[in-house]
């Protein structure tokens, strides 16, 4: 891909004159100039294409470590010997944690002092670094991009929700994070487990133990939030994902923000374009806190500089404002 | 050759006074892989790292509501503080069942029994 951007334009220039490019492209290899491979465009390009790889991979090895373990709980015949998912989940420590806390060290019931240390481990990770746990690691975020990327090789539709709709339907993480957490602290059990899309698709009970009769809300929800992920980039993370809710809140406070500087920006919006969670990037000064940290809008920025991760957090701008305004005032 | 080697730092020395705090995109995935692992490596170098209720229920302070699949009549009986006899009365516990039988395993012997029934009957005053 990265010869075609350079490559390009000669055959333009030359329409008529073949054999004319092909000596200019034969002179640049003998005084061997490598466009395709040392300008800054190209190495954008294999930034992004590098970047992209190595999240997927990430992606790929999550998920394939929870089916794994899935598939061993599943298979065990010892009680206790493989944990399920329930105890490798983050989310499973925000919904324990008051119950430790109010208790003295009780847990809801199948939920473990794993979910704490996972809880804490993404807390910190998060104020430091944002919501990347949802763009690298979160296996049901790995499923939701494999869905996306079958549309797109079959050519189907993608569903646009209008501005104004994605905007109000954004605060269902937060409704669905508030009612699940009244629910488990009322009635003292994983009240979301039943339903949780990704325990029910991940816990892999449907292939090994498949009970119509009792989990047929828990299929008929998975199903369809797998039918509406098809056609909705990564819909269950931006309407409806609890933990997704939890991380946006911490993100705002993280010390890693993508930044654009505005004097650089030539308004292309070309960043707008890969974002999964479809987030407004190209009018915005930092990418809100609902950034999954793909990073696929730095890696599609054209400009050098304009469209950067910075060790920059908001609540430094907050402080800072009050010393500007005081030196004015001086 | 030195002035090259010149533009070559001032190219250097212009990005970085434009975009100071700008890091590799890869620096905040890595940071929160890290810090999960770590984390857990840290819990179970300390003991804190535990993936079964076996080891996460206090059985000094426990409540009907900590009564899991895995717990055997007795253990219900001594981390309640209930004689196994009411125990095994409120739970309509075969004569024939002793009193190490699991509650998982009730399942299979008393018809309607569930883990959560246990909780509910013994939760009672």
């Amino acid at each position: 891909m990265g010869r075609i951007f350079f490559t390009l334009p000669i055959p333009f220039i030359h329409v008529k004159q073949k054999e004319s490019a092909m000596n200019t492209q034969t002179a640049l290899k003998k005084l061997n100039i490598d466009f395709a491979n040392k300008t800054p465009a190209a190495i954008f390009r294999r930034n992004k294409v590098w970047t992209q790889r190595l999240r997927h991979l990430s992606q790929l090895g999550f998920a394939t470590f929870i089916l794994y373990n899935s598939v061993q709980h599943n298979l065990a015949t010892v009680d206790g010997a493989v944990p399920s998912i329930d105890a490798l989940c983050p989310f499973g420590g925000v919904e324990t944690l008051w119950r430790v806390i109010s208790s003295g060290g009780q847990y809801v019931p199948k939920t473990h002092a794993s979910n704490l240390v996972l809880l804490i481990g993404l807390v910190v990770g998060t104020l430091i670094a944002g919501g990347a746990f949802c763009g690298w690691v979160c296996p049901f975020g790995a499923l939701q991009d494999l869905l996306t990327g079958i549309r797109k090789r079959l050519h189907l539709p993608e569903i646009v929700v209008p501005e104004k709709l994605d905007g109000v339907l954004r605060y269902g993480r937060y409704v669905t994070l508030a009612v699940i957490l009244f629910q488990t602290i009322t009635t003292i059990t994983l009240w979301f487990a039943e339903i949780d899309p990704y325990r029910t698709l991940f816990g892999l009970e449907w292939l090994f133990n498949f009970d119509w009769a009792a989990s047929a809300g828990a299929y008929l929800i998975s199903f369809g939030v797998l039918f509406a992920t098809l056609f909705v980039e990564r819909g269950f993370c931006r309407y409806a994902c609890p933990l997704g809710g939890a991380i946006s809140v911490l993100g705002r406070f993280s010390l890693f923000r993508i930044r654009r500087t505005a004097s650089s920006c030539k308004g292309c919006a070309i960043c707008d374009v890969p974002c999964p969670v479809k987030l407004r990037i190209s009018d915005v000064d930092v990418v809100s806190s609902n950034c999954i940290g793909c990073m696929a809008c730095v890696n599609a920025c054209p400009r050098h500089s304009t469209l950067d991760m910075q060790l920059k957090p908001t609540w430094l701008d907050f402080l800072k404002r009050p010393a500007a305004s005081t030196q004015k005032a001086n | 050759m030195r002035q090259n080697a010149k533009n070559f730092c001032s190219r250097f020395a212009k990005d970085k006074n434009q975009n100071p705090m700008r890091i590799n995109p890869l620096i905040p995935p890595i940071i929160v892989i890290g810090v999960i692992f770590g984390v857990i490596t840290g819990a179970d170098k300390a003991g804190l790292w535990s993936t079964s209720g076996r080891t996460s229920v206090n059985m000094q302070s426990m409540s009907a509501l900590d009564i899991k699949g895995w717990m055997t009549i007795q253990q219900v009986s001594d981390g309640l503080g209930i004689p196994v006899e009411v125990v095994r009365a409120k739970l309509n516990v075969p004569a024939d069942a002793p009193d190490s039988t699991a509650m998982k395993d009730l399942e299979k012997i008393v018809p309607g029994f569930e883990t959560s029934t246990a909780r509910e009957v013994l939760g009672k005053p």
